[in-house]
């Protein structure tokens, strides 16, 4: 309760300026490290104490209403959850306005600095993790998951390249950019959230056929798409468009029906969209050849199950046999300390751009962000 | 709220400390209590305000900010967190730098936002210009989409930002609303307490105008709101102990926000006009000292100057005076991303006649793509901007060269040929021109 702080902290605080924005100059940018959605992510240090952290940078030029209020948003967001697997806002710092910015101030976020993302890791070939590693990545995923579907935020945006890593083995969810605080929905008055959310491979078969009261678990179906590349080390279904994308679902998690999913004839697009008939389920058949553990399996499985409704949540998950059997959930560190520079998604572009030695398999141009404008110029975003 | 102090502050172990210097910012969502010292020496009385008027000024804030948000459809919550954000806001700058009309709007806009309600910014200038208008008595009219809408729209998105930054983004308000309901559900166990509630809620959004959500935490005002409520209409409510000690608030806590909601009961209707014409004189006050100041400062130095040079110049003072106001209030300022139609015009005449002489060009093609796609791609990002514009200034001179070349050669397109160079030497210069105002041209946004 705020009431109490005492009157010698009070007394102490007294010449305090109202709470303020730091001039940015207090950090060093060092490289830039990734291109988001509303702006840039620059690695930098601080001056005095030489700590690391990530700017990004809060693209303020397309506004007509004023400061973005996704950008608001996920300030909020991030305000309110502080959590070991939640990427950490340490403060918001500005410009100065001049005449060379036009008296605009440019507002930058300031996180901790994060060494590598998960998309990254896993387009390293030479970093390989053991089946207890992975427990600890899943494990970790879903328990900010589960902290932040407690507290009623829906992350809408779950992908490899959103998944920090500490050179501590520490995963954080980051990039709030899309997220919003939801609520349960009620039978009266449903809720009416944008469907254009969620990049297109991770998207979930309900957003895909234009549902707008969705719950969280939209990121319970990126998870799962998350923890299956993990061993298959690359995005399991890359659609192109919307149609191409619930296809690959549907010919993995087997034909959408009223039977596996009543109710889904009420969704928007159900009825215009042409999808495969009869097709069995393939989850387990496809993936026994990557993942040999029949209780990871039995795990993605559940996670990417057709209705939302029967789809395991991040409190279910989290007691999954699955990260209670041997072998243990174990540290990463080990492995990442093999490792001796930064794996961002958005670099290890750069880099095969411009070797062009072994082009990856399956990498064909990640696919664009679902609210972007075509402008043509897109690249992933790492934060 | 929102502090962390460390290192000898904290401590205090130290030889006193005579200036604690604050070294970190911690974000949370708690609300801004402020100090004593705050409250009694705000911004604006340092600028020679009034504490009545200033008073009065956060009360007329307050009220713009509710009636707009009961015109835009915002729920309440939303109005509430408009007004304690302008409130709070004042508390970091003073109502004489800042026109507390366009803070209000600003607040209504970014509590909009906040609350998951978002008003366009421009309802927001309607709903404001329709209230003052029904405020002087005339008969409501449409806000005229002019000149002085843009500079109007651009004031209020800057004041939001300013805002934002004043208040280090800290713009949640944990609100005592929810707190009534459930409090009054644990104190008096009964179900029919709806009217107790409705009153309890009405003092609460009254107490908005009122600084008391700068002096006590929420759960005080609830509680505060709740007796209040409950002494109007003879509801008992437990008294040894008082009930409110549950919270460790105190009698004398429940008192203070009590005479200050009460208070705002006694004030006579606020004049605007009267506020508004007390402020406008002690900026022009303050600017006037200011100008005085720097021509102060000027003067001496032109003296200076005349020694050194023996007396041969003498500058006369309306001419120092006249530097002076444009180096304080800056040349004429066009409003940034506003354009007047004639210039667009212009800028289109320009476009036609450089594409008409591309076309000779053997890169023509391509620069032509390039103009189009700068045309219609005037808000993307600036360095896409800064990259064309260093691209577009590689290709003149290459043309420059290419005709020098041509004029060698061929002598009997001599006319033609210098009616070309002609027009790109113009063209060139005109184009320097454009460089230097590319980005306004390129951020600009109102069409």
């Amino acid at each position: 309760m705020s009431s109490n702080y005492s009157a010698t902290l009070m007394s102490k605080i007294d010449d305090f300026q109202f709470p303020f924005c730091d001039d940015i100059n207090k950090y060093d940018k060092i490289t830039k490290i990734g291109q988001g959605t509303f702006g840039e992510v620059f690695k930098a240090r601080h001056r005095q104490t030489n700590k690391l952290v990530a700017l990004k940078k809060v693209l303020m030029d397309n506004e007509k209403e004023g400061f973005p209020i996704t950008a608001l948003r996920e300030i909020r967001i991030l305000q309110l959850l502080k959590n070991e697997n939640v990427v950490n806002l340490i403060e918001i710092c500005r410009t100065k306005a001049n005449s060379a910015n036009q008296c605009k101030a440019t507002f930058y976020l300031v996180f901790d600095f994060c060494e590598h993302d998960l998309a990254g890791l896993l387009s390293n070939v030479n970093v390989k993790f053991s089946a207890g590693e992975i427990k600890k990545i899943m494990q970790q995923l879903l328990n900010g998951l589960f902290f932040i579907h407690e507290n009623k935020i829906l992350h809408r945006d779950m992908k490899a390249a959103n998944i920090l890593i500490t050179k501590n083995g520490v995963l954080k969810l980051a990039d709030f950019g899309l997220a919003r605080a939801f609520s349960q929905p009620k039978k009266d008055q449903p809720n009416r959230y944008t469907n254009r959310v969620v990049t297109l491979w991770y998207r979930p078969p309900e957003l895909l056929l234009g549902e707008r009261n969705y719950t969280s678990a939209v990121d319970m179906w990126g998870a799962g798409c998350i923890m299956a590349e993990l061993w298959t080390r690359t995005p399991i279904m890359q659609g192109s468009s919307e149609q191409t994308q619930l296809t690959y679902i549907v010919q993995l998690c087997g034909s959408i029906s009223t039977k596996v999913w009543p109710g889904v004839e009420k969704l928007d697009l159900y009825p215009k969209l042409n999808l495969p008939k009869d097709q069995k389920r393939k989850v387990r058949p496809r993936l026994a050849m990557y993942i040999k553990d029949a209780l990871a399996l039995d795990l993605v499985d559940k996670l990417l199950t057709l209705n939302p409704a029967d789809r395991i949540d991040a409190d279910n998950a989290l007691n999954h046999d699955f990260f209670w059997t041997d072998p243990m959930p174990c540290d990463l560190a080990n492995t990442l300390s093999t490792i001796d520079r930064s794996m961002f998604e958005f670099l290890a572009q750069k880099n095969r751009r411009q070797h062009m030695q072994q082009p990856q398999h399956g990498h064909q141009q990640r696919p664009q962000q679902p609210h972007q404008n075509n402008d043509g110029q897109y690249q992933d975003r790492v934060f | 709220m929102a502090v962390s102090v460390s290192g000898p502050a904290v401590e205090g172990v130290q030889a006193p400390v005579k200036k604690q210097r604050i070294r970190q910012i911690v974000l949370n969502l708690e609300n801004c209590i402020l100090t004593e010292d705050k409250l009694n020496n705000t911004p604006s009385m340092q600028d020679g305000l009034d504490r009545e008027v200033e008073t009065d000024l956060r009360f007329i804030g307050c009220e713009f900010i509710q009636t707009a948000g009961i015109l835009l459809k915002l729920p309440q919550v939303a109005m509430a967190t408009g007004q304690v954000l302008y409130q709070r806001f004042y508390y970091s700058k003073s109502f004489v730098g800042h026109n507390f009309e366009i803070v209000a709007m600003a607040c209504v806009v970014l509590a909009s936002k906040i609350e998951e309600a978002p008003r366009r910014v421009r309802d927001v200038l309607n709903v404001f210009h329709h209230m003052e208008q029904l405020r002087r008595k005339k008969t409501p009219e449409p806000l005229i989409l002019d000149q002085h809408y843009m500079t109007l729209k651009n004031q209020v998105i800057k004041a939001e930002r300013r805002v934002l930054k004043e208040l280090g983004f800290c713009v949640h308000v944990k609100h005592p609303h929810k707190m009534i309901v459930t409090l009054l559900q644990t104190i008096l166990l009964s179900e029919n307490n709806d009217r107790l509630v409705q009153i309890a809620w009405n003092y609460m959004n009254d107490s908005l105008r009122s600084d008391v959500f700068v002096r006590h935490p929420p759960e005080t005002i609830a509680c505060a709101c709740i007796s209040l409520a409950a002494r109007m209409l003879q509801i008992p409510l437990p008294t040894n102990p008082n009930w409110y000690e549950v919270f460790r608030i105190s009698e004398g806590e429940i008192e203070d926000v009590a005479f200050r909601i009460f208070s705002l009961y006694a004030r006579p209707e606020v004049d605007v006009d009267r506020v508004d014409k007390i402020v406008k004189d002690l900026r022009a006050k303050q600017q006037e000292e200011k100008r005085l100041k720097a021509l102060g400062t000027l003067a001496k130095t032109v003296t200076i100057a005349d020694e050194k040079v023996a007396e041969t110049t003498v500058v006369p003072l309306n001419k120092i005076l006249d530097s002076n106001t444009t180096a304080l209030y800056g040349p004429v300022k066009k409003v940034s991303g506003v354009e007047t139609k004639g210039e667009r015009d212009r800028y289109k005449d320009e476009d036609r006649h450089r594409d008409k002489d591309r076309s000779r060009d053997r890169t023509g093609e391509k620069s032509r793509e390039r103009e189009k796609s700068r045309d219609q791609g005037r808000d993307r990002s600036r360095e896409r901007a800064r990259e064309r514009s260093q691209d577009r200034s590689k290709d003149y001179r290459r043309r420059s060269s290419s005709s020098e070349d041509r004029s060698s050669r061929k002598k009997r397109k001599r006319r033609s040929r210098d009616r070309s160079r002609s027009v790109s030497l113009d063209r060139r210069r005109k184009h320097r021109h454009r460089r230097s105002r590319s980005r306004p041209r390129n951020t600009s946004r109102v069409y």
